[in-house]
């Protein structure tokens, strides 16, 4: 098969898979229980007409095949409609949080792949030894705490007891005038919540790379390059790693497809206005156009993501073929 | 008997770290402001967040009610301040009125006399509640009748009221029905699992049933479950139930009244389905009655009926725990809000300063959706109430008293409709001294264009649904006529939020839903601040509006004598006066003038004084006449706080100078005397020299 053969097969592969995500989408919040109608109208002492108004106001009696087929042209063409809760723009809010988003996730993933990934190296390499056991341990310990739980330790000691760093924001008010100490200062709002992320994910990086590692430096080429006097580090780099790489990619592109989709816990602590406060705000609300939005955008990040993974599989695996 | 006595400790610890309730309206409170120059309200996803950033100084005012742990650590804090407030809400015992046996009016007072209040507060609520008897609490201030019927815990009162209607004590120990003669069918009882206090209250009062030989089906049941079974199906006796109340006891009438007992949909409120003659009556008249004497003998005398029938047994109401910074003086403790109440925002300083400076106010929620006509949540309105004003506002410490805003006064009246209904004239008088942030005179067209504009839909128009018509006879006179004689209706119009004409009738009908004042640049109100600088998601900072119709009186400029001597007519001399801020910071900047004005009140000169230094503006000041003026010291100063303005007057003397001929003929003299002085001196010397 051709490369234009297989992205065309997998970009068909794509929009069905979009279409059962969209339906899926569209049907597991018609069946949640708890409604916006009881959340929005059923909560206040309110008149006949006053219920009226609201539930005129956010559309609630529309039958459910009138909502879908409208749900469906609102997707395609990126109309997500009004938030219930904020009766703005869906995707205007979506666009203004977006960029915190990516920018605590990427710098968290970016960190956690980087750490994990030369930890899981140097495990592998020396398994069975204290550092092998330190380092599996210590991802396990923090891969298993609670993120909103060591979000708040480090809330606690970081931000109040020492004062080293904000307790909520992503900018100090005023902002900084001058270009670099903006930087600057959304760096340091930033550290803590990047900080908890890596800490809960940078584990998982290591166990992988270590298992993935572990099969191919059994392998019998590594041993040859070990005994043509290669040095330990190419060998772990250059040799292994490229041969332990296909998993990691998988798992890397499921995570970079997560990037938009936000931390919620993490977030919510941290007072981060990105999409995971927003999801959180949307479920305490039943605010179905927002979670409608945020899942269908997460979908197609992570369909997209993989599509990646696939191409990039061949240029990283030569024995891969199209 | 030991856990008691160690809940009661408990209870009385918590207790004693909190400011009683009762010693709320101990402010004293000013109905003028801000006294800040801005208020930054800050948002914070969580809670926990957000006590940590009171404890570390980031913020000044919580908005959150403390959770227990909370409460327990700021107690050991001494720079915070805890107080408590009942919240407006209660949790009651539902009587399913119409099914048996809790039809029987004797059988609900039986199980009324089997609740122990005492053991409620010191064993559930443990102080983070209090035991109530009353479907108006006193949170609602004048609105609660004191008088009414009460069920003192006594299960042999109990037992002895169930003997005598009947249910008779049968050979297994539990009861008889008297209807059937057989053993009473178990009553179905729902209790809210997912409450942990009402579940303990359901769990004790089955007990308390069955040792009286009462068979309970209890059925320990999450939320859906019991809404599913009481609110739409009513198949139950029994429900641990619970109420979010209204500021007024208007809500009387959604709960008690027959007709409101609606079924199947859409559902009334009236779900313990009570109908009784004589409430109805009094739930009318609390609906339709149009002085305010007569709604209050109405609430007063539905609450002894509900109290009578035990028709409903309220159990007990919530008290909040609400949190801010020492060293804040003016911090309001409003009934069923707590600290957060909006005279807070308008009297709060700093105890150094009476004046200036900032509140940092912690949101616990997102600020969203800014359009007063559309939001629905909290904490959009802890901004747009701060924006906008309304006709008249509500005393936070006595919820029944209404206090004049926008309006200086109103009244009621009747009118008959042109369809030949009863309805209400309102008269609204306004004040004449209020602007818009942007300048606009507010006017009485304001005020009638807000009204028909909430008609055309959203969060406001069930409040002006029954508007007729709008008159406005001047600009400060709004008559709004009603189709309804509800006394209640003067809440209705004159606590909405009013919008200016000059912005909104901009708005196409079509967009108001999606309109969005603040990302437009015109959320503009009469109201104490105004939108300075916001960030989604981060803060929001308000500051002081500077034109405040009921701006404080105190906070302005302060002009002070620097020199003003007595000046001799005709001749120029300097006089000097000192002007401070409102935090006594000495003005710099200001334009100073002095008018000076003789006895008939006729200005004689007027000369602008210069900045010197620290404050003290000078002048050279020559007046002609002699007599007695009054010097008007008129100063103005334009900061980022607003501008200021201030005059005072200082009186002045001007004394008549030396004649001139005189004053030469007085230099001649003066010439001659030195002359004749100095000759006599010379001749003296001389002779003396002489004679030596």
């Amino acid at each position: 098969m051709t490369l234009q053969a297989f992205v065309l097969r997998r970009v068909a592969n794509m929009l069905l898979l979009l279409f059962f995500v969209m339906t899926l989408n569209f049907l597991i919040f018609m069946a949640a229980p708890g409604d916006p109608m009881t959340v929005i109208v059923g909560s206040r002492l309110l008149t006949v007409q006053q219920r009226e108004d609201l539930i005129e106001l956010y559309g609630l009696r529309e039958p459910i095949w009138s909502k879908y087929i409208k749900y469906l042209r609102n997707m395609l063409t990126w109309q997500f409609g009004y938030s219930y809760y904020s009766l703005r723009p869906v995707s205007a809010e979506i666009m203004e949080r977006l960029p915190n988003t990516i920018l605590l996730m990427g710098v968290s993933l970016l960190a956690s792949m980087a750490v994990g990934i030369v930890l899981g190296v140097y495990a592998a390499a020396k398994r069975g030894k204290l550092f092998d056991v330190a380092a599996i341990t210590g991802s396990l310990v923090t891969y298993a705490l609670p993120t909103f739980w060591m979000g708040l330790v480090f809330l606690f000691f970081f931000g109040y007891q020492l004062g080293l760093f904000p307790l909520a924001g992503t900018m100090s008010r005023p902002p900084p005038p001058e270009p670099l100490s903006r930087i600057g200062d959304l760096l340091w709002h930033l550290f803590l919540p990047a900080l908890t992320l890596f800490l809960y994910s940078y584990g998982g990086w290591a166990l992988l790379t270590r298992s993935t590692m572990l099969e191919v430096l059994s392998e019998e080429y590594i041993w040859s390059a070990r005994a043509k006097g290669v040095s330990e580090r190419t060998i772990l780099f250059k040799h292994a790693l490229r041969n332990a790489l296909l998993p990691l990619v998988t798992n890397a592109a499921v995570s970079f497809g997560f990037l938009v989709s936000g931390a919620i816990l993490t977030e919510q602590v941290f007072s981060w206005h990105g999409i995971g406060s927003y999801t959180w705000n949307a479920i305490q609300y039943n605010d179905y156009p927002v979670l409608q939005a945020v899942f269908y955008i997460t979908a197609i990040s992570v369909i997209l993501a993989n599509f990646a993974a696939d191409i990039v599989y061949g240029l990283v695996d030569p024995r891969v073929k199209y | 008997m030991r856990k008691l006595l160690i809940s009661l400790l408990i209870a009385l610890s918590v207790l004693m770290i909190l400011e009683p309730a009762a010693a709320r309206g101990a402010e004293v409170i000013e109905w003028n402001g801000p006294r800040v120059d801005s208020l930054l309200m800050k948002i914070y996803g969580d809670p926990i967040a957000e006590g940590l950033a009171l404890a570390a100084n980031e913020i000044d005012i919580m908005d959150v009610p403390l959770m227990p742990e909370q409460v327990k650590e700021f107690k050991e804090d001494p720079d915070i301040v805890l107080k408590n407030y009942e919240e407006l809400g209660m949790a009651e015992l539902d009587f399913n009125n119409q099914m048996w046996p809790t039809s029987d009016v004797s059988f609900r007072q039986a199980v009324a006399h089997l609740i122990d209040k005492n053991w409620i507060e010191t064993d559930v609520l443990k102080g983070f509640g209090i035991s109530i008897d009353n479907p108006v609490p006193s949170v609602l201030g004048d609105w609660s009748n004191p008088n009414i019927k009460k069920y003192p815990y006594d299960s042999d009162a109990a037992a002895a009221l169930l003997d005598a209607a009947g249910f008779a004590l049968g050979p297994d120990g539990r009861r008889i029905d008297p209807k059937t003669g057989k053993t009473l069918e178990p009553v179905v009882f729902y209790i809210r699992a997912d409450d942990p206090q009402r579940t303990a209250i359901g769990e004790r009062i089955r007990k308390e049933m069955e040792g009286i030989g009462i068979p309970v089906d209890a059925r320990v049941a999450e939320r859906a479950v019991c809404s599913e079974a009481v609110l739409k199906k009513y198949e139950y006796n029994m429900y641990t139930g619970g109420v979010g109340i209204t500021s007024d006891p208007y809500y009387l009438f959604w709960f008690y009244f027959s007709g409101m007992d609606i079924y199947p949909e859409p559902y009334g409120y009236n779900y313990a389905r009570i109908h009784n003659d004589e409430l109805d009556k009094a739930t009318l008249k609390i609906r339709t009655g149009s002085t305010l004497d007569e709604v209050r003998a109405a609430v007063f005398k539905a609450q002894e009926i509900i109290a009578e029938n035990a028709h409903v047994i309220p159990l007990y109401q919530r008290i909040g725990v609400k949190a801010y910074r020492k060293g804040w003086e003016g911090v309001v403790n409003g009934a069923g809000e707590g600290i957060n109440t909006w005279i807070t925002f308008l009297n709060a300083h700093r105890e150094e300063r009476k004046y200036g400076g900032q509140i940092r106010y912690g949101l616990s929620s997102d600020i969203e959706n800014l359009n007063v006509l559309t939001t629905e949540w909290q904490s959009d309105f802890e901004v747009l109430y701060r924006i906008y004003d309304s006709l008249l506002v509500r005393n936070p410490v006595n919820l029944a008293e209404d206090i004049p805003w926008l309006a200086t006064s109103w009244t009621l009246d009747p009118w008959t409709t042109p369809t030949n209904v009863t309805g209400l004239k309102i008269t609204f008088n306004l004040v004449d001294n209020a602007t818009w942030h942007d300048g606009v005179k507010f006017t009485s067209a304001d005020v009638k264009f807000c009204i028909e504009y909430y008609q055309q839909g959203g969060r406001w128009a069930g409040y002006v649904s029954n508007v007729e018509k709008v008159d406005v006879p001047n600009s400060t006179v709004t008559i709004a006529y009603l189709n309804t004689t509800s006394y209640f209706a003067l809440h209705w119009l004159g606590y909405m939020p009013i919008i200016p004409r000059h912005i909104w009738e901009k708005v196409a009908p079509a967009d108001w839903k999606t309109y969005d004042p603040l990302r437009e640049g015109t959320l503009i109100g009469t109201g104490p601040f105004k939108i300075f600088d916001w960030k989604a998601g981060e803060y929001v900072l308000l500051e002081a509006n500077s034109e405040y119709f009921r701006r404080s009186p105190g906070k302005t400029l302060t002009i002070k004598e620097a020199s003003l001597p007595t000046l001799t007519a005709g001749e120029a001399q300097e006089i000097s006066v000192k002007i401070t801020d409102y935090t006594e910071a000495p003005v710099t900047a200001g334009t100073v003038t002095a008018s000076i004005v003789d006895a008939e009140g006729r200005q004689v000169a007027e000369i602008g004084l210069s900045h010197k230094s620290e404050g003290v503006y000078s002048a050279s000041l020559a007046i002609e006449k002699p007599g007695e003026y009054v010097v008007k010291i008129s100063a103005s100063y334009t900061s980022a706080a607003g501008t200021f303005t201030a005059l005072k007057e200082f009186p002045l003397t001007v004394k008549e100078a030396f004649p001139a001929t005189l004053r030469i003929l007085a230099i001649v003299a003066l010439i001659i005397v030195i002359v004749l002085v100095s000759y006599l001196l010379i001749r003296r010397r001389r002779s003396k020299k002489v004679s030596t």
